[in-house]
């Protein structure tokens, strides 16, 4: 220890060895400054949209890009040993180094190392002279040695050498773990290229890059020679090769899948997706599925909720014909779902063991089609950090980015896992998403009982099912704090931050059931198994929404008001919330009534047809679109449950409705003399009429208590 | 040589009789503007305005026509409407003060007072006939557009028969006259001197298309403004609706008679049995026409005209087939709510009125709403908002303005800090909460010595 001491009192006073500063000089005559040249996006297909495909990202790479990138010279002939700059690989198309002296030398790229995130660039001609270069030694370092990192910074077109000294201040104790040569360097510097390690004697030692890929105390991954000597690389033909062979595994075993979907309101487009078109212009997503064996696909596709209820059909590509594939079921926790369909189609072996290593590289291969066009693409990629996620889960980092989904092969062509979205559902309140690495070790036993893990209410639904939300059964409007304090609820509503006011019970709900009333507060409610209370929160409305009265009641000449939607969407916080906790669930409701807190339980329930799920009716001839009067609407409109009438949702431009100034969200009462009682109704009296021979029908028209007569005539327009 | 001769004579002789033709012309202006000047007043009263959600005097002008030599001028009801004071500017420049006798805001008229000096006889301008109008007769618009008074236009009537669908008991003069705002009130006369419509209405962004009230009408409601104070009507709650209606390409199938479109909620029709969708063919024994648009103020001149509580025999068609009805109308009554200004809370309250507020009415038939809300006030910032429907202060109900009133003043003894009150309203059919803090106004109102209420 003594020693020690007086050698690291020696070494500060006397500063750095001039051996050792002799030997940086010379080194940083073998660092290179390195210039990627990107080409073509080479998914591309000549012809096709460039424009639409490409992202902003991509076209940074359009042009030759230089950005700060070292490497050293490890041999005469000018090979360059960097630290891997993580790029796209199918991107670059030309490297060059740009020597000390100013020599450019052209370089392709000759290895990538497996185990160790470097890059081997061999240069494209031999030099006319021996290139200046670093030659490693073997030597190890002990425990208290201090060695040297040795840096060139490139600062515009100047280079700097840094030399930076350290001690060793950590060793493996007990047998070296299989990394080896750990030197244990802690610095928060991360070189760009690489850093090259001295030791006293300023002997070249080892190579350090950025990343901490081995499972040891924080550092940097530091390369000892002999490891960079042997370890096992992957060449261009090595590359190429391999990509070969999984384009060949993949193509057995994947097969193109479209989602056929009802049509999606554009606001519920999600942007990330490609969405094709059938014949009958309904939207459909196309992605790529895997047979995983007993006949179904595994198809990595993250989809809400919402979305999975609007699947119509789903089919595979059978050799070029569509072939129908049933849904089996749609993951919770994990963005994918699993079809049938497969019969006939090579499984991938899923090993139950495979996992992507630390530090190794493995191989991410992605499938897309756009405008019919398969795109295919393999890098390759590691993992070297491990992040802390939510339920402390261990997520591991990688080294590039990779936009989910991907499936994920070792070296030798083997799946080990895939890159997926992945879903918490922290409360019925929020559900978080961020993509992680999903190895096979992980994802293996939920496939072989794969129904404990689907979402069961994510499942293809009719359409006017799918719109119903799970109820309560009333209006409400957030608390405030002034409101609270007035009422002396400050305590119960914790300052007035929590709790929904009843504003409305509608009849036969399950609120009014529980006994719920106008000015009772909903606080909290629990999922039964659930530990955690959801505290009821709206921030912004509530269920309401501005009121609108159409046109100046103040003004003269008025035609009238301008019928508007009054009532408001059975969507909102609440009712999502309870949709997302599903019906036939059972909760706990807390809640303020009289100023006294009180509990219920209750069981979830689906509501009653709403103005978005009910039933309708498109009659083209007249231009119009009604729908049946849902409990919202009659409750706002003060309709008695008898009283006769249909919404008019929609009135067809320049149609023979628009013409008589017939205006949507007016009530239609009657046809003739023929009370309305629903959409079967209208449609019955116009067909009742027709076979009569009518010209004309009178409809009469209700808003608000005023009501008009309108006569239309049956006969199709022109041109129909 | 002779005839061009001839022809120069001949064009001579135009040119002398066109040059006589207007001059003859221009006499006959000049001449009917001498005559009707006279009696046209500026009208410039000082109105109370409720509507920006304080009480607020706001200065307006029009104008108006003395119609006796006692003083009687006809103006229009928006010219005067709460009015708190009118002058009028008469064509000797002198300026008198005015009182209302009575107005009628159906029919959009009001009749003042002139305060002349005692034995005063002013003049006036004859009322004429407007039965008579006929399209393409020239008239002349006067008043004070603009303020510039003792203007005159001239037009000619460009529709003798318009329909507004504002005016439920009249029909419209249109004129190209140019109408503009201070006209209000003011003569439309003929080339005869007689005032055949009184000036009402313009068409925003329009070139020449004025409006104007049938004289004929304006007698009406003169006569019984001066037997009555105000024009009684009666009230069935029939909405009529003609049969051809051609802006809406509506065609009911029928020769006869007025369809009724509705049938108000807890009316007299809806009480003597008539529906949506009846045809009325007789009123009375009388039969009655609504073929058109222009039909349906004289059908409702005549319901209204029924006397309250005497039951009348409407014959009407129902799904083919003839019956009739007993119709016992009501008084209208007030067709318009009183104001009441809460000046600390920053608003301003009307009652719900049937009639005029028919919408609110349908949620709400008796009550008061917020007529304005002061922009950046108290009430403003408590999320109060137009036409809510107040229907609860601290828990107590506001049926009427005098309940509104009670609140208002027991809040105003609640000491600084403390100065809240809890808020129900009904707004577009649902209920909302909110707590009306006028803590601020009454700190700024405490700064200002002296400073009072203003309700």
């Amino acid at each position: 220890m003594l020693t020690l001491l007086v050698a690291s009192l020696a070494w500060g006073a006397a500063g750095i060895p001039e051996p050792v500063a002799a030997e940086a000089r010379k080194s940083g005559e073998s660092f290179v400054r390195l210039s990627f040249r990107f080409g073509p996006d080479t998914r591309s297909i000549p012809g096709e949209d460039r424009q639409a495909v490409q992202d902003a990202a991509d076209r940074c790479y359009e042009r030759a890009m230089s950005f700060k990138w070292t490497g050293i010279t490890v041999d005469p002939q000018g090979s360059v040993l960097c630290a891997d700059p993580c790029v796209p690989l199918w991107r670059v198309v030309g490297v060059e180094a740009e020597h000390r002296d100013g020599r450019k030398v052209a370089l392709a790229p000759a290895a990538v190392f497996v185990d160790w995130n470097a890059l081997l660039f061999a240069p494209s001609s031999a030099p006319e002279a021996p290139v200046p270069h670093v030659e490693f030694h073997d030597a190890r370092l002990a425990l208290g040695e201090p060695f040297y990192r040795i840096e060139v910074m490139l600062v515009s077109r100047d280079r700097y050498l840094q030399i930076s000294p350290a001690l060793v201040e950590l060793v493996p104790l007990g047998p070296e773990p299989e990394y080896r040569a750990f030197f244990g360097l802690k610095t928060e510097d991360t070189p760009f290229g690489g850093a090259l390690l001295l030791n006293g004697a300023g002997a070249a030692v080892g190579f350090q890059t950025e990343y901490d890929l081995w499972d040891g105390p924080g550092g940097l991954t530091t390369y000892h020679p002999a490891q960079l000597r042997a370890g096992a690389r992957l060449d261009a033909q090595g590359w190429r090769d391999l990509c070969g062979a999984l384009d060949a595994r993949v193509a057995r075993s994947a097969r193109k899948v479209q989602i056929h979907l009802r049509n999606v309101k554009d606001e519920e487009e999600d942007d990330d997706w490609y969405y094709a078109r059938d014949d009958e212009d309904r939207k459909v997503l196309v992605c790529y599925g895997i047979a995983i064996g007993g006949g179904r696909f595994f198809v990595p596709i993250d989809l809400a909720r919402e979305l999975a209820h609007q699947i119509t059909r789903i089919t595979v590509d059978a050799g070029g014909r569509e072939r129908e594939a049933p849904f089996i079921g749609m993951f919770a926790e994990w963005g994918a779902l699993l079809i049938g369909g497969a019969e006939g189609v090579e499984p991938i072996e899923l090993r139950a063991d495979a996992a992507p290593r630390r530090g190794k590289l493995f191989l991410v291969h992605r499938a897309e089609e756009r405008f019919g066009r398969l795109y295919q693409e393999t890098d390759y990629n590691r993992w070297f950090n491990v992040r802390i996620g939510t339920g402390e889960e261990e997520m591991p980092d990688l080294v590039k980015r990779v936009n989910a989904p991907a499936l994920l092969f070792d070296v030798e062509g083997g799946l080990i896992g895939f890159y997926l979205v992945r879903r918490t559902i922290d409360s019925p309140a929020a559900v978080k998403r961020w993509e992680q690495v999903a190895s096979l070790q992980r994802l293996a036993p939920i496939l072989a009982d794969a129904e404990k893990a689907f979402d069961p209410l994510a499942r293809p639904r009719p359409a006017r099912e799918e719109k119903r939300p799970v109820w309560l059964g009333i209006e409400f409007q957030p608390v405030r704090r002034d409101l609270m304090e007035l009422k002396g609820l400050l305590g119960p509503t914790r300052e007035g931050r929590i709790g929904l006011l009843v504003s409305h019970v509608y009849a036969r709900s399950p609120a009014e059931a529980l006994g719920l009333a106008r000015g009772d507060i909903l606080l909290k409610l629990v999922q039964e198994g659930e530990s955690r209370p959801v505290e009821l929160a709206a921030r912004r409305g509530g269920s309401g929404i501005p009121f609108y009265w159409g046109r100046s009641m103040r003004g003269e000449d008025d035609e009238g008001i301008e019928p508007s939607r009054l009532w408001r969407p059975a969507r909102n916080y609440l009712t999502d919330l309870l949709t997302r906790i599903g019906p036939g669930k059972k909760v706990t409701l807390a809640y303020l009534s009289g100023g006294q807190e009180r509990q219920a339980d209750l069981v979830l329930e689906e509501g009653p047809d709403d103005f978005e799920s009910a039933e309708k009716l498109k009659e083209r001839t007249l231009g119009l679109y009604v729908r049946n009067l849902t409990y919202e609407v009659r409750d706002v409109l003060r309709l008695a449950p008898d009283d006769p009438g249909v919404v008019i949702s929609m009135v067809e431009p320049g149609g023979k409705a628009a013409v008589r100034s017939i205006r949507p969200y007016e009530i239609l009462t009657h046809i003739d003399s023929t009370a309305l009682r629903n959409v079967h109704d209208v449609r019955a009296a116009l067909d009742a009429a027709r076979r009569d021979g009518d010209d004309q029908i009178l409809l009469r028209l209700w808003n608000l208590g005023e009501t008009r007569i309108v006569a239309i005539d049956l006969a199709a327009p022109e041109g129909e | 040589m002779r005839w061009s001769g001839v022809v120069a004579a001949l064009c001579a002789a135009r040119a002398l009789l066109c040059a006589q033709a207007q001059a003859e012309f221009e006499r006959v202006i000049a001449e009917t503007q001498e005559r009707v000047f006279p009696g046209v007043v500026f009208v410039k009263p000082i109105q109370e305005s409720f509507d920006e959600g304080e009480k607020r005097k706001v200065i307006v002008y029009g104008s108006g026509v003395i119609i006796s030599e006692d003083g009687l001028v006809v103006t229009n009801h928006h010219v005067s409407e709460k009015a708190i004071e009118i002058r009028c500017v008469l064509s000797d420049r002198r300026e008198v003060p005015a009182a209302i006798l009575g107005h009628d805001k159906e029919t959009d008229l009001a009749l003042l007072k002139l305060a002349l000096r005692p034995g005063e006889k002013s003049p006036w301008v004859p009322l004429g006939d407007s039965e008579g109008l006929r399209e393409g007769q020239f008239v002349m618009a006067m008043g004070a557009p603009f303020g510039f008074v003792r203007s005159v236009s001239l037009g000619i009537v460009s529709n003798t028969r318009r329909y507004l669908s504002a005016s439920p008991y009249n029909l419209w003069i249109q004129t190209d006259a140019a109408i503009n705002p201070g006209n209000s009130g003011g003569p439309l006369v003929n080339v005869r001197g007689e005032v055949v419509g009184i000036n009402a209405r313009g068409v925003f962004l329009a070139d020449n298309i004025g409006f104007a009230i049938p004289v004929n009408r304006v007698k009406e409601v003169i006569d019984a403004i001066v037997r009555h104070g105000h024009v009684p009507r009666s009230w069935t709650g029939v909405q009529l609706q003609p049969l051809r209606d051609f802006e809406k390409s509506i065609f009911i199938p029928a020769e006869r008679g007025v369809m009724i479109a509705g049938v108000d909620r807890r009316s007299p029709a809806e009480q003597a049995g008539l529906k949506t969708g009846d045809r009325i063919l007789r009123i009375d024994g009388a039969e009655v026409s609504g073929m058109y648009m222009e039909d349906l103020p004289a059908l409702r001149r005549l319901l209204a005209a029924l006397p309250p509580g005497r039951a009348a025999e409407i014959a009407y068609v129902r799904g083919g087939k003839e019956a009739a009805a007993a119709l016992v109308p009501v008084a209208k009554g007030k067709i318009e709510g009183d104001d009441l200004e809460l000046k600390e809370w920053d608003l301003t309250l009307k009652e719900i009125n049937r009639h005029t507020d028919r919408f609110l009415a349908y949620f709400q038939p008796e009550g008061v709403f917020i007529q304005g809300v002061k922009e950046g006030g108290n009430a403003a910032a408590s999320g109060l908002r137009y036409n809510d429907i107040l229907q609860r202060i601290d828990g107590e109900d506001i049926p009427d303005l005098a309940a509104a009133l009670r609140v208002y003043q027991r809040a105003s003894t609640l000491s600084q800090g403390k100065r809240m009150v809890l808020c129900e309203v009904l707004r577009g059919g649902y209920t909302q909460w909110a707590v009306l803090d006028f803590n601020r106004q009454s700190q700024e109102g405490a700064a200002k010595a002296g400073a009072k209420g203003s309700f």
